[in-house]
């Protein structure tokens, strides 16, 4: 097991490091199927049209919740990452603080784009 | 070489340091670094430009004509370079420290971790041969 499930304690910076790894996996699944939706796009209006009913399709409604929801968060503790690297940030009371901001913020977004596609018209 | 519970054991008493200096990716860490950290600055204006290309024609505010047209141009291509490499570099980078840190026996992680690598560029690959390529045809 990973020191992190199995040693760590579970606070907010080792959730909020947990859930980058989460949210990056799931942004590998978009890395591929992004290039594999834009050729089928790009080739042709019917390949725009069998692209379009997919992403519109409850799956494709799925995947874009799923995508767009890991890519708001990975950003948010992603520049969270780069500001402690760059030295921002760095007590244990800010790293505590940040890595709440980040997951709240994270789990509005999730909402928010939920919301958005539950009232995004069909294809 | 342990594997499996007897390197979990190992690595509660403390000697994970040790294994992953010795299998890991330690010897080349700041480089990893590095470009992880490099590639997530290009990815924080990528990422989300892709995502709003799929969400445009999912809303339908992008037709067929305008994504051509758009994917065909000089700076958008440029851009599709520079994500395709940062996000495969980026995501390989990171799926490789997840790995490391799963998979202790390195007779399954060399082989898994090899096995991205290839799979990362053959999808590099395929995405620059299509921007590059059919969508100056679209």
């Amino acid at each position: 097991m990973s020191p992190r499930l199995s040693i760590y304690r579970w606070r907010a910076p080792m959730m909020a490091s947990l859930a980058h790894r989460v949210s990056g996996l799931m942004l590998i699944v978009f890395i591929v199927a992004y290039p594999c939706l834009l050729a089928v796009m790009l080739g042709g209006p019917e390949g725009f049209a069998r692209a379009r009913e997919a992403l519109t399709s409850p799956l494709g409604r799925l995947f874009l919740w799923a995508s767009g929801a890991a890519l708001a968060y990975h950003w948010l503790n992603g520049l969270r990452f780069l500001l402690l690297d760059a030295g921002f940030g760095e007590s244990r009371e800010a790293m505590r603080m940040s890595a709440k901001l980040a997951l709240g913020a994270g789990v509005t977004a999730a909402l928010g784009l939920g919301a958005a596609l539950w009232t995004m018209g069909g294809g | 070489m342990a594997c499996g519970a007897e390197a979990d054991a190992k690595m509660g008493a403390g000697v994970g340091s040790r294994l992953s200096a010795r299998w890991g990716a330690a010897h080349n860490g700041l480089s990893e670094w590095f470009w992880q950290r490099l590639t997530a600055a290009l990815l924080l204006l990528l990422l989300p430009a892709a995502f709003w290309l799929l969400w445009a024609v999912a809303a339908g505010s992008l037709d067929a004509a305008g994504l051509a047209r758009l994917a065909s141009s000089l700076p958008v291509r440029v851009l599709h370079t520079l994500l395709a490499a940062a996000a495969l570099a980026h995501g390989w980078l990171g799926a490789r420290v997840i790995i490391e840190d799963y998979l202790h026996c390195p007779w399954a992680r060399v082989p898994v971790v090899g096995a991205l690598g290839v799979a990362a560029a053959g999808l590099g690959m395929a995405w620059l041969a299509l921007v590059w390529g059919l969508a100056g045809g679209a």
